[in-house]
Parts: C-alpha cells; structure tokens; sequence
C-alpha cells in the first residue's frame, strides 16, 4: 500500500556516530578522553581525527557554506572542548558534548558576523550582491556530479531554495533541522547538543518541517 | 488529514525515523485505511529525500583534514609549553586588543574628568565659610526678599531731602 523504504532511508541518517542506542559513552571514547584528561596528546590526535569530519560538516552547514570559516570554527571548537576536557564528567557521550560546544562555536560566530554585518550595512550589501549568486552555485557541494545536467540544474536551485527557506527559520529551528536532516542524529542527541528537552526539540522540528513544506511547495510532490 | 489531527504527532516522527515499533503497527494500520495521511506522509518524505540530495554532506580533503589537524595538535602543544606570562586572559575570552581598548577608554575618561577638573574656578571654598554665608542668608531672607522695596525707599528719602532744601532756599 505505501513505500516503507523512505522510513529506512530518512531515519538512516549520514554519520555511524549519530543516532546509535548504545551506551551514552562507547569504551573507546571513554579511554581516549581519560588520557586526553591526562594530556596525552596522542588521545588528543585520536580524538580530532574521528571527530573532525562530522564537526566540519557541521560547522559547514550552519555557517551557510563558507569552507574556511567552517574549518577556523572546526579548529576553534576542538580547542575550545580541549581546553575544557578538564571539566567533562562524562554523563553525556562525548561526542554529543563536543557537537554542543561546537554549534556552540558557530553560533557565536553567526551572530558575531551578523553584528558586523548590521554595523557595516553598505559592506553587506556590497557582498550580498557579490555573493549570493557565488555563494549558492559555487560553495556548495555539487548536488549531483555524476547526474544528468538538468537534475544538476534542479538541484542547485532546490539547494538555493533549502538555503534562503533555512536563512528565514528562527534559530533554534534552523540548527535542530541541520542536525536531524542533514547529520541524521537522533532527537535524544539533539536534545543534549541544543539543551532543551525532547518535548522542546520535537516541536521546533515538526514547526521547520512544516515551515519547508510550505516554502518548497514545487517540490514536495511526488 | 484534517480529520486525523491526533496522528500528525505520529506521521512527523514516522517521516524523522524517530517512531517507535509499538506506534509503528498502529500507525500502518491508520495508513492503510486513510489515504490523506497515506498522501501527505509520502509528500514529506520526498520532501526530505530532496533535500538530502541537494544538499551534500560536504567532506574535508585530505590536506585540509591534515591541516585542520596539525593547526588543533599544534596549538594544543604550545599550550602546554607557554609560561603563564603567555597565556591569554579568561582562556582566550579576553585578548590583548580588548585590554588595550579598555585601557585606551579609561585614558579618555579619566584625561576628560582631569580637563574638566583643570578648567574649574580657582577659588576654593572652605565648608565653614559656605556654612556662614549659608546662615546670613536665613537670618536676612526678609531683607533680602524686600530689597527693591528698601531701595525704593531709600530714593524717596533722599527726593524728600532735596525738596526739603529746595523749600528751604526759597
């Protein structure tokens, strides 16, 4: 009667990390934060090498694309969650807390760049109008490399769309709708990454999926 | 699905992977008998699968994960082997150029609050003195609130002698 492989596939997620129901701490991260604690820095080197791929793809998406300010803030939030290993309990696993630490580092630095932006109105202008069109097309992973041009040509302008909809989400929306979309955590994590209940995070996440649903009416139907 | 309110809750966790096997039997069961729901479920999920698609998940290259690992090692170790001298304030949260524009405002202020003290009257007044000038003003608020009426006076008295010399001299 309907398609049940959409389920698997949106559950699925992208990262091995996310969304996994074992133990809040695996062993292995538990070992390696406890000689990180010790300031071992071969625990520090495994550490940034398992986690540095997600935390870029994080910092990407929430810093719309920019992939030097994503790896400035990748490296600053390493730092940052290094400096305070110290203090890390392990209650929570550690990579929900070093994802916390790091939208964290993006949001500081969102709202820093719009600050600026707001200062310096006439540079905003001057750069929006330079790289809007860029920023979109260019800075952003070719949807479909190894598809036909005019799936290409959709997919970019769908990406756009999914951007400027996203750019128009109140916060919290936009940064629970990054992580359960596009890193396919689950919400228990979510919930620990942003610091709100289940309940919280649950209706900011069915609020900007319903938001994109009325925004990308063209491509909602099947 | 405007009927079906309650099972929005349902079809938003279903959509997200997020719907537990208990719910899940019950919910195929609504689906197999409600073709709103049946219609907006899949308009979600194609929705979703669009957005995943045009949106990779983008990946570090191979130098830059080298770079961006060697840049938080090196750091990281430096840390380790600077003095306290060398540490930055608050674990980095205050830098240099926010101390020296700290500094640089107190100048201002403090050079301000100094010009303005430099401009002030020379003349320095004793508490006692401004005490008794204080009390001679209560003591003569009569006088002095009938000043124009005494100096109105003091002109009639004065016309009154002139005129009383004038009378004398004719």
């Amino acid at each position: 009667m309907y398609n049940s492989a959409g389920r698997a596939l949106i559950g699925a997620g992208r990262n091995p990390k996310a969304g996994r129901d074992d133990s809040p701490m695996s062993l292995e991260d538990k070992e390696l934060v406890a000689r990180a604690q010790h300031d071992d820095p071969s625990a520090f080197e495994i550490l940034v090498r398992r986690y540095q791929e997600k935390a870029y793809a994080i910092a990407y998406n929430m810093c719309s694309g920019d992939t030097e300010e994503a790896q400035e803030l990748t490296q600053e939030a390493f730092l940052r969650a290094f400096r305070s290993l110290k203090n890390f309990r392990g209650k929570s696993s550690f990579y929900t807390w070093f994802y916390r630490i790091l939208v964290n580092t993006c949001l500081d630095s969102r709202r820093r760049r719009k600050r600026w932006e707001r200062i310096f109105t006439f540079w905003r202008r001057d750069r929006r109008d330079r790289t809007d069109s860029k920023e979109m097309d260019e800075d952003y992973p070719d949807p479909g490399v190894n598809s036909n041009p005019m799936t290409a040509l959709n997919g970019k302008q769908l990406a756009q769309e999914i951007s400027q909809a996203l750019e128009t989400l109140p916060e919290k929306q936009r940064v629970i709708f990054q992580l359960k979309v596009f890193h396919g955590m689950k919400i228990r994590e979510i919930a620990q990454i942003v610091g709100s209940a289940e309940g919280t995070v649950k209706s900011h996440l069915f609020r900007a999926t319903h938001f994109l649903r009325d925004a990308l009416q063209d491509w909602v139907q099947p | 699905m405007k009927n079906c309110r309650h099972w929005q809750e349902t079809l938003w966790l279903e959509v997200h992977g997020e719907l537990g096997s208990e719910e899940q039997g019950k919910w195929e069961n609504h689906l197999s008998t409600c073709n709103a729901c049946l219609q907006e479920r899949n308009r979600l999920i194609h929705l979703l699968e669009n957005v995943k698609e045009a949106m990779p998940e983008p990946s570090l290259s191979r130098e830059s994960a080298r770079a961006l690992h060697t840049a938080v090692t090196e750091k990281l170790t430096e840390k380790h082997h600077r003095g306290w001298w060398q540490n930055p304030f608050l674990a980095g949260y205050i830098k240099p150029v926010h101390v020296a524009a700290v500094c640089g405002m107190l100048v201002v202020a403090f050079g301000w609050i100094g010009i303005r003290g430099i401009q002030q009257s020379p003349t320095v007044k004793i508490a006692s003195d401004v005490g008794v000038e204080e009390k001679m003003i209560v003591k003569h608020i009569d006088i002095l609130e009938n000043l124009d009426l005494l100096e109105e006076m003091e002109t009639l008295e004065k016309l009154d002698q002139v005129m009383g010399r004038k009378n004398a001299t004719i």
